[in-house]
């Protein structure tokens, strides 16, 4: 009896605890990353086969072999097929990786791209923990994991003393840069640093919603994308406060992630409503929402080349959208061989670094715009870290290794336009 | 939460699904963080669940019992996370064990004196011990969601209990020797 009541006593303590120590909510960006991760990945469903092969004798070794047999037969029959019996003048192996001739979900994934040999960096510099990149054509600046702003001094090849921006954190998201200033999101405050480039010191921190993510500096504007908030903001620069708020998507997670300027307007993708915005830098006012298909996550960063805008997939999907602008309406789906979040044109084609499949070395791949093909892929090492931003700086490329504390320096030329 | 949003969510609706998780997330959190005692392997094991949830959706048999059907994916993700991680928690457990000092603040004393004993619980038990305690579940309940007999339940529940009651008995003694000692010097 004794024991019995003071269990219930434990049990009554337990309640207490438990109570007391239970955290009051799930941080946003978990939520945000997990709603990413669902809208980019096709629901299990259940197909009859499935259930006729779980309640069959499929354990017997034999028999699994020979379905299995049956079923590639089968396959190759039909593709032949299809193929017009193997003799008609159909689609020939293809040397490059892609080809979505129409945006339709689902296309087909193919051949490798040719491989185009190594890339061998003519500097590697050392930054801790290297989260994005951005330039103002000049110097290369570093947003770090650990919640600082680093300068990258082209002449030197070395990295400044970095700027802590506010407490220490890797929830930092974007960055960009001008010749006034170098702007910087971070997510658990909702703040926008200004970062003065000559002083190298934090000269504004503004209130920009509930979870900033991608800024952009187009020399006289500055527009941040706020996540959670579904609002796109451009930022006044005289008096460093949001001087507009443009509603592009509920307030909820995967709101407006990551933000372009060009072809005369900013554009801005949105995961959770599977779309990209377009938005009129004159007037403040939407020009267009172009629906993405659901085989490619309007997640990644977007780019302009060959008179179309480029948006690349983050998690499962490792497509990368062509939107064309004239029709807004997504033209062309790219496959890439992983995920590559921020791609970058140089000469015209668009450059993406890759990171393939855990454990194996990244790679850097070369879209063509004129055939929505990867059409080669180089590598930088068998260590290096793919999946980094790509910057044009100073007559050289710069890449972010991730993983390997570094910025590698490549020449222009060994990025040729194809 | 309606059955009709459920079965749209089932459908393949992302929106659908997002409200629902919106309106659950918080309460998975808390229950993969007491379980597994742990921020970041909990904040892990809820997204797991989360994208578990999502492709596995189709497969829920009646959208009634959504929430249950969530929390038992929940509780395989903390599983998972628990494997995964095993010997970082070890090591962390005994760099809690190591630490003989008693807290100057009573109810913070009595707080790490619970978390103490309750982290040297295996995973089962804890689990248990949480979804009767702070979800509220009775046996039969916690039976459904873990999948397990009744019978197994009830022994999770009392040999868990039985070691908290053991542990924290020790840590008592334990503490009462060493003031004793601190007075005696």
């Amino acid at each position: 009896v004794t024991r019995e009541r003071t269990d219930r006593a434990l049990g009554a303590t337990l309640e207490t605890w438990m109570g007391a120590v239970v955290p009051a909510a799930l941080p946003g960006h978990v939520l945000e990353e997990a709603f990413a991760r669902t809208s980019a990945s096709p629901q299990s469903r259940s197909y009859p086969w499935r259930r006729i092969v779980l309640r069959g004798r499929w354990s017997h070794q034999p028999m699994r072999t020979a379905l299995l047999a049956a079923s590639a037969l089968l396959l190759v029959a039909v593709f032949i097929g299809l193929m017009g019996g193997g003799s008609g003048p159909g689609p020939g192996p293809s040397s490059t990786r892609t080809v979505i001739a129409s945006a339709s979900p689902g296309g087909s994934t193919v051949p490798v791209a040719p491989s185009q040999g190594a890339l061998r960096p003519d500097a590697s510099v050392v930054v801790p923990q290297p989260l994005r990149l951005a330039t103002d054509g000049q110097l290369i600046w570093v947003l770090t994991a650990s919640g600082q702003v680093v300068r990258i001094d082209p002449a030197t090849d070395r990295a400044s003393t970095g700027v802590q921006l506010g407490a220490p954190t890797d929830q930092v998201q974007g960055i960009a840069a001008d010749s006034n200033a170098v702007w910087a999101t971070e997510w658990v405050t909702g703040l926008l640093y200004r970062v003065d480039p000559n002083s190298l010191k934090v000269v504004a921190r503004i209130a920009a919603g509930i979870a900033p993510k991608g800024v952009i500096a187009t020399g006289t504007d500055v527009w941040v994308a706020d996540t959670h908030g579904g609002i796109v903001e451009r930022i006044d620069l005289e008096t460093n406060k949001i001087g507009a708020a443009i509603t592009v998507a509920p307030a909820a997670p995967s709101g407006p992630n990551w933000l372009m300027s060009g072809l005369g307007s900013i554009w801005v993708g949105v995961p959770n409503s599977a779309s990209v915005v377009r938005i009129d830098p004159v007037t403040n006012a939407i020009q267009s929402t172009i629906a993405v298909p659901r085989s490619a996550s309007p997640c990644g960063g977007i780019a302009s080349a060959g008179g179309a805008v480029w948006i690349t997939s983050c998690d499962a999907s490792t497509n990368v959208a062509r939107l064309d602008p004239s029709a807004n309406t997504v033209a062309a789906l790219v496959h890439l061989p992983g995920n590559a979040y921020a791609p970058a044109v140089i000469d015209g084609a668009l450059w993406v670094s890759v990171a393939t499949n855990p454990g194996m070395p990244g790679v850097i791949d070369r879209i063509a715009p004129a055939t929505n093909t990867v059409d080669g892929e180089w590598s930088p090492g068998g260590d290096f870290g793919g999946g980094g931003d790509i910057v044009v700086a100073s007559g050289s490329v710069w890449v972010i290794d991730l993983g390997h504390d570094r910025v590698l320096r490549f020449p222009v030329s060994a990025f040729p336009p194809g | 939460m309606s059955a009709e949003e459920v079965e749209r969510a089932m459908r393949g609706d992302h929106d659908a699904f997002a409200t629902l998780i919106a309106a659950s997330a918080n309460r998975l959190y808390a229950l993969a963080t007491l379980i597994l005692r742990d921020t970041d392997r909990a904040q892990d094991a809820t997204q797991e669940a989360i994208v578990h949830a999502w492709r596995q959706l189709p497969q829920l048999r009646d959208p009634d019992r959504f929430e249950a059907w969530l929390r038992r994916l929940l509780v395989n993700a903390c599983y998972d996370e628990g494997r995964r991680l095993r010997r970082r928690a070890e090591v962390s457990l005994l760099h809690l064990d190591g630490r003989q000092v008693a807290d100057p603040a009573p109810g913070l004393a009595e707080t790490d004196r619970i978390e103490r004993a309750f982290r040297r619980l295996p995973i089962e038990q804890r689990t248990a011990l949480v979804l009767q305690h702070h979800v509220g579940l009775s046996h039969t309940d916690i039976a459904k969601t873990l999948d397990i007999p009744i019978g197994t339940v009830k022994s999770r529940i009392r040999y868990g209990t039985a070691a908290m009651r053991s542990s924290l008995e020790a840590d008592e003694r334990s503490t009462l020797a060493t003031s004793v000692d601190g007075r005696s010097v």
